[in-house]
């Protein structure tokens, strides 16, 4: 094949470099923290951690009271003062609310965790780090 | 033969400062890696989108490096897929097309615009209009040392097949940029 010269493009190549924008190079220092196990403190745990809250609270007045009401009939007239045994409209409306609640704030954290690439996680990234 | 500071960024890594090195792998390479990106898919966000799931894919794998080849070749490699995932998803042309006659885009730039911006996306729109093979091995060869073997091996494909790629990329795009400046005569 003959070889030709091509100054002109070189130089065209050579002038046409662009210089990596300020904001992608904050993008990319945040990578080793978004792609690195979170933290005590970091909300990609907290917030699917928080969301098991008013489940651990309806579990604990539902179920695991009226249970340990049947080992002791103290415990059991306490609990019955306690626990409303067949919920009244409002607090189903409350149970219901605090299960959306701690469903859709699950599903929440778990997709904020396991999609650490996307552009959401990194912009919450440049603000954990302080970059921008 | 590595660099010396790519080995001592694979020495940095692996001794488990990964923060300090991935920052000096980006501002060795990052400026080079966005040029890539940017002449092979001609869009700003799509280049900065590829750059990021490139350098995220380095991070994830930098530990694996065996230094089996140069660490900027498997860099690119990485950078060269991604660029190519992208392209795919953008439902280009088909990346196996072979086109005749590289039609420069006709789009015409306002007369203030800064001089070398404007040749700088020119040249991208011209790079455009190759095919997919002789833009990956044009930006590669420009934007990476001018190194036949490197872009031999970042591509996966013969020395001699890289050579022709690249001197029909350089012989459509002289031909493309000469039409264009004509036009301007």
């Amino acid at each position: 094949m003959k070889e030709q010269s091509f100054e002109e493009l070189d130089l065209l190549f050579s002038q046409a470099q662009v210089d990596l924008p300020p904001q992608l190079k904050a993008r990319l220092m945040t990578i080793p923290h978004m792609t690195s196990q979170p933290t005590f403190w970091d909300l990609r745990w907290i917030i699917p951690a928080a969301s098991l809250v008013p489940a651990i609270f309806w579990l604990l007045i539902t179920k695991v009271l009226p249970l340990l009401g049947e080992v002791s009939g103290r415990i059991v007239s306490w609990a019955e003062d306690l626990v409303i045994p067949t919920f009244p409209a409002p607090s189903m409306v409350l149970v219901g609310f605090c299960l959306g609640i701690t469903l859709a704030t699950l599903s929440a954290g778990v997709w904020f965790y396991w999609n650490s690439e996307s552009r959401v996680t990194l912009a919450y990234g440049k603000y954990l780090t302080g970059r921008i | 033969m590595d660099s010396l500071s790519d080995v001592e960024i694979v020495e940095q890594f692996q001794a488990g400062n990964h923060e300090e090195a991935f920052r000096n792998l980006v501002e060795i390479h990052g400026k080079t890696v966005y040029n890539i990106a940017l002449f092979t898919l001609n869009d700003e966000i799509l280049a900065e989108d590829a750059t990021q799931d490139a350098f995220i894919k380095i991070y994830r794998n930098l530990g694996k490096f065996k230094g089996q080849s140069k660490l900027s070749t498997w860099m690119y490699r990485i950078v060269k897929n991604v660029c190519y995932d992208y392209l795919k998803k953008r439902r280009y042309a088909p990346l196996d097309e072979i086109e005749e006659g590289y039609p420069m885009s006709d789009d015409g730039s306002p007369e203030d615009e800064v001089m070398s911006d404007w040749q700088s996306r020119e040249l991208r729109d011209a790079v455009e209009q190759l095919p997919i093979k002789q833009r990956l091995a044009i930006t590669l060869y420009y934007f990476k040392d001018k190194s036949y073997e490197e872009v031999a091996s970042i591509l996966g494909q013969p020395l001699n097949t890289i050579k022709s790629h690249l001197h029909r990329a350089k012989s459509a795009l002289e031909k493309s940029l000469t039409r264009l400046e004509g036009s301007f005569v």
